[in-house]
């Protein structure tokens, strides 16, 4: 628990450190974003001053950025220029989108990795090995978009099995509750909504999670491996046990431990997955926000929206940490 | 597989010893067929980059409406043509010349990113686990901060604040992606200088310069070779989500990433413009994949 509480203070500097870094690359960005607020509008000089000073935009950096960082703490990101409204407000509203697209890829990367890597390990050298290690490292070599691209001309576009952008249909109606589309569905019973929703997951959680999947089931057979020619595996072997109950009970778990470590470690660069996927699948979440904010110079937007990763990334991590102590107790104690 | 490293105690500095060293790996590459395939995947992509002006068959930039949206040859569709192998594009461009002159920008990125990558992060990691103290401390912050950026954010970032343009785009990407190398240099240097020769030199005087370009970095060596022929791969494939997102070279250059984005606008009519870039970028990072494997098998198993 204290191991914890000091993992999560130790977070607060590397925030500050992310802040201040995107703070400064926003400001060396060409182009004004008052101009672009007003541009076509006929403001006059004053006008556009007086809403300079209005925004503060005219006080020295370390100001705006000390301003920027107190707001921040309360929860004001700043006012995005695209939306006219709270950044927080547009992320949050965004957020559910991109939350329930990565856990699905997730859980589709995890039951295809899992079986993969542990069969891949228990038989090693075999076909099966081999082919399940091809097919990992061509995976990895597939850029994540274009394995969307494909998938979209081939199921959506010309087999018309499966939609290829959106998250729900135009004419399928859903209450709004907690912006997550499966669960609201099911909170208000709209058993045709959750459908929906989630035939218009399947593409872009497949895509997210082959180029996952492709990554962990390594991780899965090297970690497996690795236990598989320890002693203690040897003894519990040699006292009878069944193979079975040696590798899910022994290797396994043991296993898992670099393995859930590495994933929290590279959720960043999945993350980063989801910023590329979400456009090319028109998916309405952050990671498609930041692109088009990028595009209409909506820097408040773009700077709370790499926070908020980055929040996420460092969460994540500390959960990871939170895992790991439940997995090996050893370590809470070091 | 076999050790044929025996480890680092092994006397840096000394040429025999490090020429057979190196003809022992190049063994132990060799033997591994995917390592040799992929070190002539890359090897032919160098080729036909640096050559791509006299292989191209056409103008990339040459547009000729007759032939618009004109298919490959081989599947038996109409206005295929033997001249455009691969097909047209929306403006009847050359997808086969396109595909060739791409390559460039794909090789010039790929290369002097893993260069500048590797230079920064390698001396800044070296640095920070020769003389550790504090400015060890302010490397590994500034190393977690990174760290908890997500890469192709980061890169879109300073792509967006330093403008368009190639230069731009490199310094983009290797701002982006030195911290591998600083973290896993810094965590070998840490145990290398603490060895008894680096001592020894230190005894005869010799400056902490000295000993970490001479004596430290050569023994880090295969470390960084087999991280930069890994990394080669994913700068190209961020490079080419970066072109598809519009953030990077103008348009006016063909890219894989900037094809595969047009042919997306065409994919119901014209499915083979968005599929050869994306085979392209897949034959040349699988081809840094595996000889990046093979050289890790064959320099450092531990990696």
């Amino acid at each position: 628990m204290q191991y914890l509480v000091r993992r999560l203070f130790l977070t607060i500097p590397v925030l500050l450190g992310v802040s201040i870094i995107i703070f400064s690359i926003i400001q060396i960005i060409p182009g004004d974003p008052i101009q672009y607020m007003f541009s076509g509008t006929g403001a006059s000089p004053e006008q556009r001053e007086a809403m300079r000073h209005s925004l503060g935009l005219d006080r020295p950096l370390p100001v705006q950025y000390i301003n920027y960082v107190f707001n921040a703490i309360r929860g004001d990101f700043g006012q995005s220029i695209q939306f006219n409204q709270p950044v927080s407000k547009v992320i949050l509203e965004r957020m559910p989108a991109t939350i329930e697209f990565s856990i699905t890829s997730l859980f589709i990367a995890l039951i295809v990795a899992f079986p993969a890597g542990i069969i891949a390990s228990v038989k090693r050298n075999s076909i099966i090995d081999y082919m399940v290690m091809t097919g990992a490292t061509l995976g990895i070599s597939l850029p994540t978009f274009w394995v969307g691209i494909l998938l979209i001309m081939l199921v959506a576009v010309n087999l018309h099995w499966l939609p290829s952008f959106g998250r729900i249909s135009y004419e399928v109606h859903l209450e709004r509750v907690t912006g997550f589309y499966l669960i609201d569905s099911l909170l208000t019973w709209n058993i045709p909504a959750f459908k929906d929703a989630l035939i218009h997951l399947i593409l872009p959680s497949l895509t997210l999670g082959i180029a996952m999947s492709t990554f962990i089931t390594r991780l899965v057979r090297s970690s497996m491996l690795e236990e598989i020619g320890k002693d203690y595996v040897r003894t519990a072997r040699a006292k009878g046990l069944p193979e079975k109950t040696v590798l899910i009970h022994h290797v396994l778990s043991n296993a898992l431990i670099p393995v859930i470590t590495l994933i929290g470690l590279k959720f960043g660069a999945l993350l980063s997955g989801t910023v590329v996927a979400e456009v090319i699948f028109a998916w309405p979440g952050i990671g498609r926000l930041v692109i088009q904010s990028i595009y209409s110079r909506d820097y408040p937007v773009v700077q709370g929206v790499i926070l908020f990763f980055t929040l996420i990334y460092l969460t994540i991590n500390i959960v990871t940490d939170a895992l790991y102590v439940l997995v090996d107790p050893r370590i809470g104690h070091v | 597989m076999e050790a044929q490293v025996t480890n680092v105690a092994e006397i840096p500095g000394k040429p025999p010893l490090q020429q057979s060293r190196f003809i022992r790996v190049l063994r132990a590459v060799l033997r591994k067929k995917t390592a040799v395939f992929g070190g002539f995947v890359l090897g032919l992509f160098v080729l036909i980059a640096i050559l791509a002006p006299v292989l191209a068959p056409h103008d990339p930039g040459q547009q000729n409406l007759k032939l618009r949206l004109a298919p490959p040859i081989g599947l038996g569709l109409e206005n295929a043509s033997i001249e455009y192998p691969l097909g047209n594009d929306n403006l009847g461009r050359d997808v086969f010349s396109r595909l060739i002159v791409g390559s460039r920008v794909s090789l010039v990125v790929g290369v002097i990113t893993v260069v500048l990558t590797t230079l920064l992060g390698s001396m800044l990691g070296a640095m920070a686990g020769y003389y550790r103290g504090n400015f060890d401390n302010a490397v590994m912050r500034l190393v977690d901060i990174w760290m908890a950026f997500p890469d192709i954010l980061l890169a879109i970032a300073f792509a967006a604040a330093l403008g368009p343009g190639l230069f731009n785009l490199i310094v983009a990407l290797a701002l982006t992606n030195w911290v591998v190398y600083c973290r896993v240099v810094r965590a070998e240097v840490l145990v290398l200088r603490e060895q008894e020769y680096v001592m020894a030199v230190r005894s005869l005087g010799g400056s902490n310069m000295r000993i970490i370009m001479l004596h430290i970095l050569p023994n880090v060596l295969s470390s960084i070779l087999v991280i930069a022929t890994l990394q080669f791969g994913t700068v190209i494939v961020t490079e080419a989500s970066m072109s598809f997102l519009g953030i990077s070279v103008q348009s006016s250059v063909p890219t894989w990433g900037g094809m595969l984005a047009d042919g997306r606008e065409f994919m119901r009519q014209a499915w083979w413009l968005a599929t050869f870039p994306g085979i392209a970028i897949s034959i040349v990072v699988l081809g840094a994949n595996l000889l990046g494997d093979g050289l890790r098998d064959a320099l450092d198993p531990r990696l």
